[in-house]
């Protein structure tokens, strides 16, 4: 063999520079190529577009280079797809951004690698511009649906941590070395992909074609990343006014690649996976108020879908060069979602703002801030050094070997890495959904207080009409939960009954959430999780559930988040906001505006939580009393008080109209019970209050939340004495409320346990951070043995309700009282109305009620199967107290007559439940919640009561044999006597019913005949009768009710007269809840500046000296991202602040 | 950092800032108290007694009704019945009668009943069948209402019921050698009411078709003639069972033979745990006997307990199993002297109560009636109301039988404390004392007697009797062939 023969010299490379109006950092790139070491190569620059000609600039850094000018400006791909027709003989090409400055060696490199590799596409290690010490890619990684990754860090320094050469998924554009003969077999780069996201799909094609792509970092070089950095905006495409944003461009080439690269199979199961993680992703950013993410993820499907016939060209290109099949391929693609998973991560290590983009990520910020971020640390006995075990569990050569760096076998701390974590998050939410997945469909049964919602017109009408047909009627403002319903209900379009599901089932999670929030300064992530999982562990939610428990639910939701609000309030360590960080919100007013706001929400749902919040307090300033820290504890209740007050003023007609009721004004918070039903001590204690939590397991937690007291330091034990205090605090209430010692303040026991379900998950919670940190400082004894007992019993005591999670609904009913009341024979709108009477426990009617008697409730309502009209009773019955009055008679045996007695009412049935839903032999059964001994008995021996038959269990139906209609006529007026006194059978009988028409309106109409007609609605003034034009005045019947007397044949009208004073009250509270809303979620840095002001001016402090804010201008922001920062102060000192 | 903080830390030993025992021992004895305190109220905490099944509304009430079944409409009909409507009130009160007839028949009168009065009223009068149920709807309370009924065979007394029922038990009655036995059950409320009637007799339990499934309309009365259906037993304990709505159930026994007689008696809602009899004397040739009837599914240990004057013997004790009717001839017990009055006591030592009558034979020389049974007096009457007691007064103008008077008031202190009573008479508007019958101090578990000499100062008006104390009082009438043939358990006012 001749060795002359042998050509020696090195493939020739072509590098196509793609520029257009190139900065002043263009010169740097031509430096750098001209610097190059490779000896075959050839530059060729192609301008694109723009309006400066950079030849003398080439010229003068690179005189061999040739310049080629296109006209217009298509694109980098467009103009790299030029080149290559222009080119003949070259083995390579490189493909240079005019932003990228190589080091001298980097092509050598590349081409070295390419053929020591055999690969395709080789890439070099990008650095930042201006500092080469931070990397900005070492080759890209991307999921199934092209959502590209970095493989490092953000703001990560090279330290030679990546300078392995391997395959990637995505060789990064800026400079990327590509063989000529691939690249001409691609067909070059997709001219529609103009900027953004054209490396993934040369890269991908690339593969398809069976091409390695790999990074070869040993090759350097500098990307300014102008476009990407700003410095550069993209050009508007031809026929668009408006360039689209970075955002936009990059969704839609990487669907673009998505849909173009793989095949039918894999599309076919990938697609469906990209359009829900797509519409997920749409509404998250619209709950968070990220429309350009939002309009970016929409408009990449429609920009895709618009180029149909375009798409299945590429494809079939894609195809015909294919070698590997999809698998192949997305064997070097990353397993899920990346962005989901990104989300996930951000959410769960730095918080909500940063997972949605409102605030930069902790380390954008550390780099804008030109300093390190802070390590974040737990001090946890479980040695980790970070917070994700996963870094700690890598050797020096980034594998997992199992074993520490002297080769000991390592042990695992559970849930201490975020993976660990977000799978027991995960599995927590797949429990909930699989217990839960029978009431994803059809619609709730009526149970309790699920009732059919009002559409969304008709509960805006509800709330701004001031009159409700409550008891027999009442002109008291109605509770704002309509107007929070009417506002919902409008945002979802009218979809009352997804609204009522997803208030219903929302609540568990958010609860959860706010427990683990709780417990953010105290805490470790996992203690915090373990916290939550405890609380989703209680039955007290479940239960709530199974009632059909609106009020318990909010409460359930709410009181963690009060809770935390007041620990705020306190400033006790660790919750003291950081100097830096105290703003308006951190003052005593913005305190109780912060909790008073979020008070008035939870409070028009469940009034009792009112109550409940003033229990937290209390408890948290005996709880500080007992463990000698009581700094601070006078603010808890200050702030307690304040935001009652201002919950007040946001409900302010409804509160107003609640007071003037008086004494009865305390059962709006909730009606006594029967002692004999009540849960007892031990059911408090156990939080079993309903068909859940039956288990004797259901103890264990709440043992469990005893061992911070028993093992805790500092803080820890602190703060488990105050939770412990404000759980001892919510049960005696509860068990007071629930053996009938307070009368008729008798705030629902459901929300009562609340606040001791907080405590007893954050005692959790706080048990674990004790473990992780206060543990081993004891020397070994007792309090190992505690602790790991109580570790393994809360565990247990977990399994219940994974057990119940089995029947999917929770114990809700599946059949609820629809079914057997809507059999009863109704008035239909041809006749003159009547009403039901409503008896049985408070906990099980389905309307808003009043007390008759501890453990039985009364309400009326003008249909038989109620809905959210009479939800919630106003706080006075007004003359509908007649009506406990007789059942009262009837108790005692003191008449027989009761139907007469109630007939002035038009009450039709009397409904007596007996248990929590329908009990129907053999296919349903619900737990029994009788009402008072001897009521049914009674009502049995009333001679004018006829029993209905009903073939379901659980409730007692009568029918009155002597109603009245609701409206109606007849010749001789109602005797005066009558006014005060019992009515008479002459006063009850011979009634005709009038004017018809549906129930729950506020006008009917209708001819009458000459005579007297009726009324059986209050306030009767407020009714009105013309007849032919003339308005007829009301004379009293039965003392409360109207007749009009003398009334002339002929067509009539029956309707309320409506007085602005409510609705103009109603609507200014809506402008106030606005106003307050936008303070709160809007724009508020100028209350910040404000407050600055005004403490600067109390200091000293020169007037121009505001300080600094947090990003968002909330102090709590920062107290929030730092609190292990704190806690490992505390830690490591041993000292109480 | 201070150095001693980190020493401390590292020893184990918490700051001193913080204490945990105070938090502790607050946390644990809240827990225990509130156990504790939740044990006592809850064990303390008991079921209201219902209320007896004849009571009067008191004053107060809105309304009131009584119901009376077991009298005939006719006047060949075995039980024509007399209804005696008294008032405790200072007020006249209105009421409304209204007589439904087996054959489905109705009418109605309105009653005015004069302020601590009685009004007698006749349901025949207003429509005739062969069996009425009477509804008394009275416009207020403090109003009681009792039935005598009267035929070929003899006459009775009884109360009415204040209340329905769903359930009635009967202890006694007989349908051997010719004695006669109706059960009439009245459905006076609104609902239509479905009833099974179920025998208890020596030979096992009968459950006739016919009178199975029973439909009773709003309103409608029926009677059950057992004897030919339930045939030649000695003993016969009826249960009277609504499936569907509440009724009220009264018997009428008809005694046939040279002992002959009438009973009425209003049926017992629910078995009870204590049952008294004022008053028993088996006179010379003379029987007497209890039938004790468990109704219930399980064995229940009864103890009769008698009192004579002289002191207590040696109580009775024996276990009845479940649905089956024990018989105590009482002037069989040789510790039990002839001609001697004594007040009896029946206690369900266990399981769920029983129900008990009294069947009284004089001897076939007396003069008719010679033979009656009333029911004992279940202990919720006598601590029922406001500690008074009404009686009706059979003596009226036009009495059920002539010659119809009180004849001896029997009073019965069952408690273990001295009760004082006073008995009055409800007379032109007011209440006044009876002559002759002081203020009587009854020591405990003693008894005294009225005697008819007292009485005859009545006239034709009702008695009220009150006592510091529970009290059983009965009157037993004339004319009887003894003592205890027939008898009314006074009626209790509420309070």
């Amino acid at each position: 063999m001749d060795d002359t023969a042998v050509d020696d010299r090195a493939p020739a490379v072509v590098a196509v520079v793609v520029t257009r109006d190139p900065g002043p950092w263009f010169e740097e790139v031509l430096a750098g190529l001209a610097a190059q070491d490779y000896a075959e190569l050839s530059v060729l620059v192609m301008v694109s577009g723009g309006e400066e000609d950079p030849t003398a600039r080439v010229a003068q850094a690179l005189p061999s280079a040739y310049v080629r000018r296109l006209e217009t400006d298509r694109g980098f791909g467009a103009a790299v797809d030029e080149a290559i027709g222009m080119v003949e003989g070259a083995s390579y090409f490189v493909l240079c951004h005019d932003d990228c400055a190589p080091d001298p060696d980097a092509l050598h490199i590349l081409v070295e690698e390419s053929f020591r590799s055999n690969a395709g596409m080789v890439c070099p290690k990008m650095v930042t511009w201006d500092d080469p010490q931070v990397l900005l890619h070492v080759g890209l990684s991307a999921d199934k649906s092209g959502a590209v990754v970095e493989r490092v860090g953000e703001g990560e320094i090279d330290a030679g941590q990546h300078d392995a050469v391997r395959d990637v998924f995505v060789a990064p554009g800026g400079f990327t070395l590509i063989r000529a003969d691939l690249l001409a077999e691609l067909g070059g780069f997709d001219s529609q992909v103009v900027a953004m996201g054209e490396d993934l799909d040369l890269s991908w094609r690339a593969q398809v074609a069976g091409a390695r792509v790999i990074v070869a970092p040993d090759a350097r070089v500098r990307h300014l990343e102008a476009v990407a950095s700003g410095l550069r905006p993209v050009a508007p495409a031809e026929g668009e006014s408006e360039a689209p944003t970075l955002q936009a461009l990059q969704r839609r080439h990487e669907l673009r690649a998505v849909l173009k690269c793989y095949g039918p199979f894999h599309l076919a199961r990938v697609l469906p996976q990209a359009a829900l993680l797509a519409a997920g992703e749409v509404v998250v950013a619209l709950a968070v108020g990220d429309r350009p993410r939002a309009r970016a993820v929409a408009g990449a499907w429609r920009w895709n879908l618009a180029r149909r016939k375009e798409l299945r060209l590429r494809r079939a290109e894609v195809k015909a060069h294919r070698v590997f099949d999809d698998a192949e391929v997305r064997r070097l693609q990353l397993r899920g979602s990346a962005r989901l998973n990104t989300y996930f991560s951000r959410l769960a290590h730095q918080g909500f703002d940063v997972a949605h983009g409102r605030i930069p990520t902790t380390a954008a910020v550390a780099a804008d801030d030109d300093g390190a971020p802070e390590p974040l640390l737990t001090g946890s006995v479980g040695l980790a050094f970070s917070e994700d075990t996963v870094f700690d569990e890598l050797d020096d050569l980034g594998h997992r070997s199992g074993r520490d760096r002297a080769g000991r076998r390592r042990r695992r701390a559970v849930l201490t890495s975020h993976r660990s974590r977000l799978l027991a998050a995960v599995v927590a939410a797949v429990v909930l959904v699989v217990g839960s997945r029978d009431l994803f469909g059809g619609s709730l049964p009526l149970v309790g207080q699920f009732v059919p919602m009002l559409s969304w017109t008709g509960t805006w009408h509800h709330f701004m009409t001031g009159w409700q047909p409550a008891g027999v009627g009442t002109t008291a403002p109605a509770t704002p939960a309509f107007g929070v319903l009417g506002i919902l209900g409008t945002v979802l379009l009218g979809a009352m009954g997804l609204l009522q599901k997803v208030l219903v089932l929302a609540c568990i999670p958010i609860g959860a959430w706010g427990v683990s929030r709780l417990l953010r300064p105290l805490a470790s992530p996992r203690a915090r999780l373990v916290a939550a999982l405890c609380y989703l562990g209680l039955p007290l939610a479940y239960d709530e559930l199974a009632q059909g428990r609106f009020d318990g639910l909010i409460a359930y939701a709410a009181v963690p988040w009060i809770v935390s609000r007041l620990a705020r309030a306190s400033g006790l360590p660790p919750f003291a906001p950081p100097e830096e960080a105290i703003g308006w919100r951190s003052t005593l007013w913005g305190q109780m505006l912060l909790l008073g706001v979020l008070e008035a929400v939870a409070v028009v749902f469940a009034p009792a939580v009112a109550v409940a919040v003033f229990v937290c307090a209390l408890g948290m300033v005996a709880g500080s009393l007992l463990v000698g820290e009581w700094r601070g504890s006078w603010r808890v209740v200050a702030v307690a008080g304040g935001a009652t007050g201002v919950a007040a003023v946001l409900c302010a007609p409804w509160v107003v109209g609640t007071l003037l009721a008086g004494r009865s004004a305390v059962s709006v918070f909730g009606l006594p019970l029967s002692s004999a039903t009540a849960p007892s001590w031990s059911d408090l204690l156990r939080f079993a209050v309903g068909p859940a939590g039956a288990s004797a397991l259901s103890w264990l937690l709440v043992v469990a939340s005893l061992l911070p007291l028993l093992i805790g330091r500092h803080a820890r034990l602190a703060w488990a004495g105050r939770f412990s205090a404000m759980a001892v605090c919510a049960w005696l209430l509860a068990l007071a409320v629930a053996r009938g010692w307070t009368g008729s303040f008798a705030p629902s026991v459901d929300v009562l346990l609340a606040p001791a379900a907080t405590a007893v998950a954050a005692g959790v919670g706080l048990g674990i951070a004790s473990f992780e940190v206060d543990l081993a400082g004891y020397r070994f004894g007792w309090r190992q043995v505690a602790t790991g007992l109580a570790l393994v019993i809360a565990l247990v005591g977990l399994l219940p309700v994974v057990a119940d999670a089995g029947g999917g609904r929770w114990g809700l009913a599946e059949t609820g009282f629809a079914q057997p009341l809507s059999s009863l024979p109704g008035e239909g709108q041809a006749t003159g109305g009547s009403r039901v009477l409503w008896l049985g426990d408070p906990r099980v009617l389905p309307v808003g009620a009043w007390s008759v008697s501890g453990g039985l409730a009364y309400a009326t309502s003008e249909v038989t199967t109620p809905d959210a009209t009479t939800l919630w009773a106003p706080a006075s019955p007004g003359p509908a107290a007649g009506l406990a009055s007789d059942v009262r008679l009837a108790q005692g045996g003191l008449t027989a007559s009761l139907g007469r007695l109630v007939a002035p009412e038009s009450v039709r049935y009397v409904v007596v439940l007996e248990a929590l839903a329908p009990q129907i032999p053999g296919v349903q059964t619900s737990p029994s919640v009788p009402p008072p001994p001897g009521l049914l008995t009674s009502l049995q021996q009333q001679t004018d009561l006829a029993q209905v038959p009903t073939s379901e269990g659980g409730l007692v139906v009568f029918e009155n044999t002597t109603r009245m209609p609701l409206r109606a006529e007849r010749s001789q007026p109602v005797s005066a006597a009558s006014a005060g006194a019992w009515p008479a059978n002459q006063d009850v009988t011979g009634w005709q019913p009038v004017l018809p028409g549906p129930p729950q309106k506020r006008s009917y109409s209708g001819n009458v005949t000459s005579g007297t007609v009726f009324a059986s609605y209050a306030p009767a003034g407020r009714w009105r009768l013309r007849v032919q034009g003339l308005t007829l005045a009301s004379t009293p019947a039965f003392g409360w009710a109207g007749q009009y007397t003398k009334v002339p044949a002929g067509p009539a009208t029956l309707s309320l007269g409506v007085t602005p004073l409510v609705p103009l009250a109603v609507a200014a509270e809506l402008v106030l809840w606005v106003a307050v809303a936008g303070t709160l979620l809007g724009r508020r840095r100028w209350l910040d500046w404000w407050w600055r002001r005004v403490a600067n001016r109390r200091t000293g402090r020169p007037a121009g000296d505001e300080g600094a804010t947090t990003p968002d201008g909330a102090g709590e922001g920062t107290n929030e991202a730092g609190p292990d920062h704190e806690r490992a102060d505390l830690d490591t000192t041993g000292a109480t602040p | 950092m201070s150095a001693d903080v980190t020493r401390r830390a590292v020893n184990g030993r918490h700051s001193p800032a913080v204490r945990r025992l105070p938090i502790l021992v607050a946390v644990v004895a809240a827990l225990v108290v509130g156990g504790i305190v939740d044990l006592v109220v809850s064990s303390t905490t008991a079921a209201p007694a219902a209320a007896p099944v004849a009571t009067a509304a008191p004053a107060s009430a809105q309304s009131s009704d009584w119901y009376c079944a077991g009298g005939s409409g006719t006047g060949a009909g075995p039980a024509t019945a007399t209804l005696f409507l008294v008032n405790a009130t200072d007020r006249p009160v209105g009421a409304t009668l209204i007589v439904s007839a087996s054959s489905g028949a109705t009418a109605s009168r309105t009653l005015t009943v004069p302020a601590f009065g009685q009004l007698t009223a006749v349901p025949s009068t207003l429509v005739q069948g062969p069996w009425l149920g009477s509804r008394i709807a009275v416009d207020g309370g403090g109003v009681t209402v009792s039935q005598a009924v009267h035929g070929p065979q003899g006459w009775s007394q009884a109360p009415c019921a204040s209340t329905t029922a769903p359930t009635w038990y009967f202890a006694s009655g007989s349908t051997a050698t010719g004695n006669l036995l109706f059960v009439s059950v009245y459905n006076p409320a609104a609902s239509m009411a479905v009833v099974d009637l179920t025998f208890d007799t020596p030979g096992g339990v009968v459950a006739p078709q016919q009178f199975q499934g029973l439909v009773l309309a709003p309103g409608a009365v029926t009677t059950a003639e057992v004897a030919s259906f339930v045939q030649n037993q000695p003993w016969v304990s009826a249960v009277v069972q609504a499936r569907a709505g509440q009724v009220v159930a009264d018997e009428v026994s008809e005694r046939v033979g040279t002992v002959s007689g009438l009973s009425l008696r209003l049926g017992s809602p629910s078995p009870e745990h204590q049952w008294y009899l004022a008053r028993t004397v088996d006179v010379t040739g003379g029987r007497s006997a209890l039938a004790v009837f468990n109704p219930t599914a399980t064995t229940e240990k009864v103890q009769v307990a008698i009192r004579l004057p002289s002191g207590p013997v040696a109580p009775v004790e024996h276990e009845v199993p479940p649905a089956t009717t024990w018989t105590l001839v009482t002037s069989g017990l040789i510790r039990v002297p002839p001609n001697v009055d004594y007040a009896t006591t029946v206690t369900a030592l266990s399981g769920q109560g029983v129900v008990v009558d009294r069947v009284a034979a004089a001897a076939a020389v007396a003069s008719p009636p010679q033979w009656g049974a009333v029911a004992a007096t279940p202990s919720g009457w006598t601590t029922a109301g406001a500690g008074r007691w009404l009686l009706a007064n059979p003596a009226v103008a036009t009495p059920p039988v002539a010659g119809a008077a009180p004849f001896a008031l029997d009073l019965y202190n069952p408690t273990r404390s001295q009760v004082t009573v006073t008995v009055g008479q409800l007379e032109g508007g007011s209440v006044r004392p009876l002559a002759g019958v002081p203020a009587l101090r009854i020591p405990a578990g003693l008894f005294t007697v009225v005697e008819a000499p007292a009485l005859a100062h009545l006239g034709a008006n009702p008695l009220e009797v009150t006592s510091t104390g529970p009290l059983s009082a009965t009157l037993d009438a004339t004319p009887a062939g003894m003592p205890g043939v027939v008898a009314l358990p006074a009626i209790p006012l509420g309070s």
